[in-house]
């Protein structure tokens, strides 16, 4: 599959080879009009990887990079030898090459998602986006993040959300990207976004972020800005190049000035949905 | 002991952060939190190979504070920075 996808501002030339993990929700972002300034990224599968003949820069457990100043290839091998993936980039990200390997089979497709995932996260940070692990949703007048690792509840506090709240839309269930243009922060769906594939290609003004804490009560407490910058740090999509670290830890504290951050301690229970809203009324009102 | 270079330590209002990049972000996930006393023992050892007792001087040299407070805060510093595998080992 070929296609041209806008997303966000984000102009990205896609080829890949299954549909299983995108679904017809990649079509959303597809464009006709090709007259921009793309990316490119190409995934493709081979029986046999080849792995040029370069200097290994960095060795870390089943993984080693050889990185010049112009491009980089990541190398991922089988605990048991051979290669189970190849991944070559450009250092600015205008091209971006992932080779799998056949062998992986019936994971090839679930490969391919999340590593072209992480590449595309890659592209936003150098375009000073900033990919984010959280639901993304949006009601009434309130965008807002529940944010969290793995296993925090995300998918189970939205459910909640969307039961009590029947004209929520989910905008991205596991990494939306959001930014700031001309002093406010949006937040844009993309089309990886965890295995439920749940999202919706909109931008929309966002107002609140709420890290999620499994509690036995439901509460809503506010934060320090050391927690807030300790919390956004561990959720974000981790920068590797000074530039964009940099870059980064100025938009974090863009994000701690203007958007309303807290920790949302919450129960296992729908009721933790209401409460979530009847807070936002409450702050919308003031 | 000198602290590995792929660090950048940046303030964020009224806080300091110190987050690894390149490679170093690969090997630690997370971020390290100073103070100003930290960010300062920090910048000399990112800059030079300084053992306990030139980071003292520095420190009394800089600071207002009792020889007996400056050594408890570059323990503190050197155990931080240890715990989370700051220290550049060729240097120790």
């Amino acid at each position: 599959m070929h296609k041209y996808l806008k997303i966000a501002n984000i102009y990205l030339d896609f080829t890949y080879q299954y549909e299983a993990y995108f679904s017809d929700k990649i079509n959303e972002y597809e464009i006709k009009d090709i007259n921009h300034k793309f990316k490119k990224m190409v995934v493709d599968v081979k029986e046999n990887i080849t792995i040029p003949n370069r200097k290994k820069t960095l060795i870390y457990k089943n993984r080693y990079k050889m990185a010049t100043e112009k491009d980089t290839y990541i190398v991922t091998e089988y605990n048991s030898g051979g290669i189970k993936h190849l991944i070559y980039h450009s250092n600015n990200y205008d091209y971006i090459h992932i080779t799998l390997n056949k062998k992986m089979d019936k994971r090839l497709a679930e490969f391919e998602y999340v590593l072209s995932g992480m590449l595309f996260f890659e592209i936003a940070i150098n375009e000073n986006y900033l990919p984010i692990h959280a639901s993304a949703i949006n009601y009434n007048n309130s965008t807002f993040l529940l944010s969290g690792p793995s296993q925090t509840g995300k998918s189970t506090q939205t459910n909640y959300f969307l039961k009590s709240y029947k004209d929520s839309l989910i905008i991205n269930e596991d990494k939306p990207i959001i930014f700031n243009e001309d002093n406010k922060w949006f937040v844009s769906g993309t089309p990886w976004s965890g295995k439920n594939v749940i999202n919706t290609n909109v931008i929309k003004p966002l107002n609140y972020i709420f890290f999620l804490n499994q509690a036995k009560s439901t509460e809503i407490v506010s934060l320090s800005s050391q927690e807030k910058i300790i919390k956004i740090f561990r959720n974000i999509h981790r920068p590797n190049q000074e530039e964009s670290a940099y870059e980064i830890m100025n938009l974090i504290k863009k994000m701690i000035d203007d958007l309303k951050i807290y920790q949302f301690n919450c129960a296992n229970s729908i009721e933790s949905a209401k409460k979530l809203y009847q807070f936002m009324e409450e702050k919308n009102e003031n | 002991m000198k602290i590995k270079k792929d660090y950048v330590v940046k303030t964020i209002g009224d806080d300091i952060v110190v987050v690894p990049i390149k490679d170093e972000a690969v090997r630690f996930n997370g971020i390290i939190t100073l103070n100003k006393t930290g960010k300062f023992l920090f910048e000399n050892l990112q800059a030079s190979d300084l053992d306990k007792a030139e980071l003292l001087r520095l420190i009394l040299d800089k600071y207002d504070v009792s020889e007996n407070k400056a050594k408890k805060d570059i323990d503190a510093f050197i155990l931080k920075c240890k715990n989370n595998g700051l220290i550049d080992e060729e240097s120790i």
